[in-house]
């Protein structure tokens, strides 16, 4: 790999890269719209201006292929802005290939190293297009200028900058203009007349204007340019500019300095002007354009150069110096945001997170001592300063977990590419829509997600979507509908992907499970559509008669299920034959910290997050029934399936006394009867079999309380028997440690406010889990 | 040269002595209640709380397939850290921390002692006895297989 060199050092090239990541982001969301929208004159507008921006930016650090590249896509954005040319399928697939290309040519100012992306194809095929569209394709570096061709609009004037004369003649000022200079150099500050000469040959003359006057603008204020930086867009340059520049003194250095460095300049001089240089002299005014703007009846032309220039230049000059005050303004204002490295927030969360903690021990703390001490001064001097602390703590976990918020956008516009390729490659024909993109969710649960949508975009688009005569025949419209869309709901995020293809049909998916041996007949005949619809979700199962290379990477859908129950979220699936799939995912809004319900078991603490919780419930054992073979209480006239949590989690072997620890310590026992029976004695018999507890908890007592703990995963309700109910409280989440590997059931650990490590219970995975378990029953 | 010199841990563990390079050691604390881990793999007997931090408890017995010992007065918990992460295991009794001379150390493959092989690094030689000196980075590698078998559940999976 070659090494590469560019024109700038570390530090500019950490805000190239910041302004072509916006740019080249813009193309990659934006040039996939032309297709439909090419009329839309601001999308248009947009997309000529990153690329043309990027060309610009290109060139200013020496990168020259991709300025060439970028300049190929400017050429054909151009004529579609111009009316000249109608983006087709096959242009847009010429464009987004250049899209791609920059992508591959950005990277190289990462690594430094040339990248072996082969352009020339792009580069020839973007020609072509403009070519064929009857434009002239401008010239770049490597080809010949064509003869005599000067860039449309160029400056007619081709020599060397005329350093004589007085400087209202080098470079007429309106007498406005001339008022503003004046009263800029009464201020004290200085005032000068830069003039550059470019190499008049340069292929780069515009690029060279932009960066001369991008760069002067960072060293002084311009109050006046030629061309002006609108000529410069529209590449109206010559091989000369001119800049009235204000400043303070010691900047002439870092000016002339500032227009040396910039390429292809082969002459500059700087001027300063006078408050009597400023004032027109009878002679100046006598020659001079003064009075060709006043003497509408004088007989003769302009005779001077100045005039050629001014025919050229009159909408810059007759624009009122405000305005160019004003944008001078715009460009130096300070910008109100501010980039932080993700790093950085993510550091932020982690002591918000511990004095979340703290702050739980310290409410636990006070009410603590209340109890012990009874009514006492420090007691509610320690209660008011810990309940101040917790509502500080409240505001800044609250005002960091905003921050975290970024808008689903990011995630979603990678998409629109994604399903246009994908359904080419299939033949397939899509609309794709995207709603609610600027739903908010926290970074943490965004980098994540990703990969879980793709594979339901991909499922919908090859195995949701029928072919395009299919759908004739069905009597639908031959391009697919596939609807991906996000919303809040309390606090989840609910992404949704909906196509209206051929649905699933749960005769067929049952069959198919069967004949790959992943359930059996008998266990297929008692599913109901809803289990059979989940049949997707089963490891090894593909509806597709054969693999494609679009769905079938070796990822099934159990993956997918996997993945987004990682995320402490749920993927349910509405469907039905003929007219459609949607898959709904509901995602925690972040993953740090949450409101979790305690519950004990075995002695021990358990967190079952909040999202997933409908209510709790105190029950008598014999009001348990059983239904077949499965235990199920009554609520308020519906069936809920129940469930120890203790079974669920195959509590009993873990049952053996933890090390050096006296069955007395469990903190649960101080919260009452329900605490102490079963959790206790779980402590106690863990010497011998593990099965033993198991035989306990069948045989529980008739009249004995129990308590209910009733979740909900998408539509599926359950009933999960605890121990007793130890509280509501906010946790913050940890990560199971690496070496534990990955654990089901587990969502992940958490710190509580005593102190101890407790387990936070993954609802979704457990349901899934009860459900398998009672269909092989 | 003082750097060729080793300080190890010195600890003992189902009758036998063994020694872990101090540089791995982040700390020694005295046993303390733990929360087993559901699912997890057998070895590990639960999470503590070390300072806010969460911190896996590995039995190296379980984890070696040696006897087990109930846990006595002496018994210790060895908190080691390798890169990131970090991890507790218990042992018998931590016995002193000593300076092994070059000299003295011997590559493991050459001798035979009650761990596999593949967990050792060296063997020391200190007082007349042989001391295995572990491989941290051997203990704290996460076997698939082992999390596996215990995390089979239902159908399907």
């Amino acid at each position: 790999m070659a090494q590469m060199q560019f024109d700038a050092t570390e530090d500019d090239i950490k805000v190239w890269l910041a302004e072509a990541d916006e740019q080249i982001e813009l193309l990659q969301n934006d040039v996939i719209r032309l297709e439909k929208d090419y009329s839309d004159e601001s999308l248009v507008q947009g997309i000529f201006r990153a690329a043309h921006t990027l060309k610009g930016s290109s060139a200013m650090i020496g990168h020259t292929r991709m300025a060439e590249l970028t300049h190929a896509m400017e050429s054909v954005f151009g004529m579609v802005r111009e009316g000249k040319l109608t983006p087709t399928t096959e242009i847009v697939d010429s464009l987004l290939a250049g899209v791609d290309g920059l992508n591959a040519l950005r990277e190289e100012v990462v690594t430094k190293e040339q990248s072996d992306v082969d352009l020339s194809p792009s580069v020839a095929a973007l020609r072509d297009i403009v070519e064929q569209g009857g434009g002239t394709f401008a010239r770049m570096p490597g080809q010949p200028p064509a003869a005599g061709g000067q860039e449309p609009g160029a400056g007619g004037q081709a020599g060397p900058a005329p350093t004589t004369g007085s400087l209202l003649e080098r470079f007429p000022l309106e007498p406005d203009e001339i008022e503003a200079v004046k009263a800029t150099l009464e201020s004290g500050a200085m005032v000068w007349l830069l003039e550059v000469d470019f190499q008049p040959d340069s292929l780069w003359l515009a690029v060279r204007s932009f960066q001369s006057l991008n760069d002067l603008s960072n060293v002084g204020e311009l109050l006046k340019t030629k061309p002006t930086s609108e000529e410069v867009e529209a590449e109206k340059v010559g091989p000369k500019l001119q800049a009235v520049i204000a400043g303070a003194a010691e900047a002439a250095e870092a000016i002339t300095k500032t227009a040396v460095v910039i390429e292809d300049v082969v002459n500059t001089s700087l001027t300063p002007y006078t408050l009597e240089s400023l004032s027109p002299s009878p002679a100046a005014a006598g020659e001079g354009r003064g009075e060709g703007a006043q003497g509408e009846d004088h007989p003769h032309p302009s005779p001077l150069p100045p005039a050629g220039e001014g025919t050229e230049l009159i909408p810059s000059q007759t624009k009122p110096p405000a305005e160019a005050g004003q944008r001078v303004a715009t460009a130096s204002r300070v910008v109100q945001n501010v980039r932080v490295d993700v790093e950085r927030l993510d550091n932020l969360m982690n002591p918000v997170g511990e004095l979340v903690i703290d702050r739980n021990r310290l409410q636990q703390l006070a009410l603590q001592l209340e109890t012990e001490l009874g009514a006492h001064d420090a007691v509610d001097a320690l209660n008011e300063t810990s309940q101040h602390v917790g509502r500080i703590t409240d505001e800044l976990q609250e005002e960091v977990m905003r921050i975290r918020m970024q808008p689903i956008e990011s995630v979603f516009n990678k998409f629109p590419r994604l399903v246009r390729d994908l359904a080419g490659k299939l033949g397939k024909k899509v609309d794709f829509i995207i709603e609610g993109k600027e739903t908010e969710l926290d970074r943490s649960v965004i980098e994540k997600i990703d990969d879980p949508i793709i594979h339901l975009l991909r499922n919908a688009i090859d195995h949701g979507l029928e072919m395009p005569e299919e759908r004739r025949a069905a009597g639908k419209p031959e391009s697919g509908t596939i609807k991906l869309s996000a919303w809040h709901e309390e606090n989840h995020i609910v992404i949704a992907v909906q196509d209206d293809g051929r649905g699933m049909d749960p005769a067929k998916l049952k069959a198919s499970a069967v004949s790959k041996k992943i359930i059996t007949q008998e266990v297929a005949d008692r599913m109901d559509d809803r289990a059979a619809v989940e049949l997707i979700f089963a490891a090894g199962f593909s509806t597709a008669a054969k693999t494609t290379d679009v769905s079938g990477r070796g990822v099934g859908m159990d993956i997918v299920r996997a993945n987004i129950e990682k995320l402490s979220g749920f993927v349910t699936i509405e469907t039905a034959v003929g007219r459609g799939t949607r898959f709904l995912v509901k995602l925690p809004l972040t993953l740090a910290i949450i409101r979790a319900l305690l519950v004990a078991l075995a002695g021990r603490k358990f967190a079952i997050p909040m999202a997933t919780v409908m209510e709790t419930l105190r029950f008598d054992a014999q009001d348990v029934r059983t239904i077949k073979t499965h235990e199920a209480i009554q609520l308020r006239g519906r069936i809920l399936p129940l469930v120890s949590l203790r079974d669920l989690l195959r509590l009993p072997a873990l049952l053996y006394p933890a090390p050096g620890e006296p069955a007395s310590a469990s903190p649960e026992d101080e919260d009452g009867d329900a605490a102490s029976n079963g959790a206790s004695q779980g402590m106690r018999d863990v010497g011998d079999a593990e099965g033993d507890s198991m035989m306990e908890m069948g045989n529980r007592p008739r009249r004995q309380k129990m308590f209910v703990v009733a979740v909900r995963v998408g539509d599926r309700q359950m009933g999960l028997q605890v121990d007793a109910l130890v509280g509501e409280t906010e946790i913050v989440i940890k990560p199971l440690s690496r070496f534990l590997g990955d654990v089901r059931g587990i969502a992940g650990v958490t710190i509580l406010g005593d102190g101890q490590v407790a387990i936070i219970c993954d609802i979704p995975s457990l349901i899934n889990r009860v459900v398998q378990e009672q269909l092989l029953a | 040269m003082a750097v060729d010199f080793q300080q190890v841990v010195v600890f003992e563990l189902s009758a036998e002595t063994y020694a872990l390079d101090i540089l791995h050691v982040h700390e020694i604390i005295r046993v303390q209640p733990v929360t087993p881990v559901p699912g997890a793999p057998e070895y590990i007997e639960g999470l503590i709380n070390l300072r806010g931090r969460v911190v896996p408890i590995v039995d190296l017995r379980k984890r070696f397939g040696l006897r087990a010992r109930p846990i006595g007065d002496r018994s210790r918990i060895i908190v080691v850290q390798v890169s990131d992460d970090i991890l507790g295991i218990v042992v018998d009794a931590v016995s002193e921390v000593i300076t092994v001379a070059p000299e003295f150390v011997e590559p493991a493959a050459r001798v035979v002692t009650g761990l596999d092989a593949e967990y050792i690094r060296t063997i020391a030689k200190v007082e007349g006895h042989l001391v295995a000196v572990l491989n941290p980075e051997k203990i704290l590698e996460y076997s698939d297989s082992e999390a596996d078998e215990v995390l089979m559940l239902g159908p399907g999976e």
